[in-house]
C-alpha cells in the first residue's frame, strides 16, 4: 500500500537509520533506492537542517511531530513537510514512520518574502531610531570640542551628562531590539522563582522618581503587601517599568497612580493617568510591534508595549488599556500567581 | 527653522546653532511648521527630518512648494534615509549622524548670522 502512495514514506531506525523507503521517496530526493536504505536521513537533508532533524528525530520516539524540511534533491533544496510517528512494529522493535510531502512551492516562497520583508522593516526601523540618539550624541562631543577649547568647564560638564543620556539611550534601544529578536525567535527564557510583586513596583517607582519629577507627574502608590509570584524577576519589572514610564511619557504633568492588588489566584497592577488618553482605535492597536498612538509624539521603538505584552502572555497574564471617564488612561495587567509559561 | 521631532536631537541641534549665532525657530513636526511659517518672518533656511508623526518630511516639501510665499525658502534635509528611498526635492541632503563641522558648514552655505 505504502508503494502506491505520492508521498514518501520512510521508516526509521531510532537513530535516523533508513531501514526502509518507498519509491516516491526516492524519486523526491533523486536516488537509486539501493543508495537511500542503509543510509542516514540525514543523508538527505540540506547542511543547515541536519541537527534540527536530529532533534526532531529524537522527539519523534515517543511522540508524533511534524516540521519543515529542506531536503537535497539533484543539488536543488527541496521544501518539504515531514510527518514523523514512533510505529511499533510486528516483532516488537521501535521504528519512526515518516511521511514527506511536497511542500507547496509557492508558500514557502511567500513565506520567505515575508520573511525578508518584515526584518527589512525591522533593520530600517532600528536604523532610523539608533541613528537619531546618535546624532544627538555626536553633537553633544562636537560641541564639548569646542567648550573646551574655551575652557568653558561648567557647559563642557553639561554637554558631557547630555551625551551620556544619548548613549544610554541608545543602550536601552539596542536592548529592546535583541528581545524582540528573541522574542520572534522563541528564546525569551524564563526562570522561575517567588517574588513578591509590591517591592518590585516600590523600586521601580523610586527607580523612576526622579523621571516622574521632571514630567510633574506625582505618583500614588497603593500597594498590597504580600503578593508573591512565581515568575523571572527581570520579566514583570520589565513590563511594569514599561508601562509607568508610558505613563510619565504620555501623561506629564498628570498625577498617577498604581495599584497593585491581588484577586485570588491573580495580581493586578492598574497604572492610572489623566494625560490625554487613547483613541478608542488605538486601544488595541498601540500593543502591536513598532505601533504608537496617532497622538504621540515622541520617537522611540513604539516596542515597549509589544514586549511587554509578550512578557505578560508568556507568564499566562493579560494586559489591556482602557480610556478613563473624565479623561486619561488606565494600563491593567494581570498575572496569575502561580506560572505556567506558555511557549513563545 | 529646525523641523525635527526627536526633542533631543532638536535641542542639540538648536544649542549648537545659537552658539554659532544663528537664529532658530522650531518645529516638532511639519503641521506646526506650516502654521508657524505662515505667521511669522521667513527663516533662511529649513533644516528637515524625513521620519516625522502626523505630517512625514516629504508631505511637508510638499505643501511648502505650493505654497508661493515659502516655495523659495531652501530646505536641506537631515535624515536617517540616503538617497535609496523615496527622493525628496532638496538643496542639500545630510545623513545622520551629522557631525557638527558638517552641519555647521552647511548651514554657513545658505543662512546669515544674525547681528
Amino acid at each position: 500500500m505504502v508503494e502506491s502512495m505520492n508521498e514518501g514514506a520512510v521508516s526509521l531506525a531510532l537513530d535516523g537509520t533508513i531501514l526502509y523507503c518507498n519509491s516516491a521517496f526516492a524519486t523526491m530526493i533523486d536516488q537509486p533506492l539501493d543508495q537511500v536504505m542503509g543510509h542516514k536521513l540525514s543523508d538527505f537533508v540540506a547542511k543547515g537542517e541536519v541537527a534540527g532533524l536530529a532533534d526532531l528525530i529524537a522527539r519523534s520516539r515517543t511522540q508524533a511531530n511534524r516540521a519543515e524540511m529542506s531536503l537535497v534533491s539533484a543539488a536543488r533544496e527541496l521544501p518539504t513537510q515531514i510527518s514523523l510517528n514512533p510505529v511499533k512494529m510486528d516483532d516488537d522493535s521501535d521504528v519512526i514512520g515518516v511521511i514527506v510531502t511536497y511542500l507547496s512551492e509557492r508558500r514557502s516562497r511567500e513565506q520567505a518574502q515575508e520573511a525578508v520583508r518584515m526584518r527589512e522593516e525591522f533593520l530600517s526601523i532600528a536604523s532610523h531610531e539608533l541613528r537619531t540618539p546618535l546624532s544627538t550624541l555626536v553633537l553633544h562631543l562636537g560641541l564639548g570640542e569646542r567648550l573646551l577649547a574655551r575652557s568653558d568647564i561648567p557647559r563642557l560638564e553639561k554637554t558631557l551628562r547630555k551625551a551620556k543620556d544619548q548613549a544610554d539611550r541608545m543602550t536601552e534601544l539596542i536592548n529592546r531590539l535583541l528581545d524582540v529578536t528573541r522574542i520572534a525567535s522563541g528564546k525569551l527564557e524564563l526562570e522561575l522563582q517567588p517574588h513578591d510583586l509590591g517591592e518590585i513596583v516600590v523600586e521601580i517607582v523610586d527607580h523612576l522618581a526622579e523621571a516622574a519629577n521632571k514630567a510633574g507627574c506625582e505618583v500614588r502608590l497603593n500597594i498590597e503587601e504580600g503578593i508573591v509570584m512565581q515568575c523571572d524577576r527581570m520579566r514583570p519589572q520589565q513590563a511594569f517599568v514599561n508601562v509607568v514610564s508610558n505613563a510619565l511619557k504620555y501623561a506629564p504633568g498628570s498625577p498617577i497612580s498604581i495599584t497593585l492588588e491581588r484577586r485570588g489566584s491573580e495580581a493586578a497592577l492598574l497604572v492610572d493617568d489623566r494625560g490625554i488618553g487613547i483613541e478608542s482605535d488605538d486601544l488595541a492597536r498601540i500593543f502591536n510591534r513598532f505601533e504608537r498612538a496617532s497622538s504621540a509624539t515622541q520617537s522611540g521603538l513604539g516596542l515597549g508595549l509589544y514586549i511587554t505584552r509578550e512578557i505578560v502572555t508568556q507568564h499566562g497574564g493579560t494586559i489591556r488599556a482602557e480610556r478613563r471617564r473624565g479623561g486619561g488612561s488606565r494600563f491593567s495587567i494581570i498575572l496569575p500567581l502561580s506560572v505556567r509559561p506558555r511557549p513563545a | 527653522m529646525l523641523i525635527e521631532d526627536d526633542a533631543y536631537l532638536a535641542h542639540a541641534l538648536a544649542e549648537v546653532l545659537t552658539m554659532e549665532g544663528y537664529r532658530i525657530v522650531y518645529a516638532c513636526d511639519g503641521m506646526a511648521a506650516l502654521a508657524m511659517l505662515n505667521e511669522q518672518e521667513l527663516p533662511d533656511l529649513i533644516l528637515l527630518d524625513l521620519m516625522m508623526p502626523k505630517m512625514s518630511g516629504w508631505e511637508f516639501r510638499e505643501a511648502q512648494l505650493r505654497n508661493a510665499r515659502l516655495a523659495k525658502i531652501p530646505v536641506v534635509v537631515l535624515s536617517v534615509t540616503g538617497e535609496r528611498s523615496r527622493p525628496i526635492d532638496a538643496a542639500r541632503m545630510v545623513r545622520k549622524p551629522v557631525t557638527l563641522d558638517t552641519l555647521l558648514a552647511t548651514v554657513r552655505e545658505f543662512a546669515k548670522i544674525s547681528e
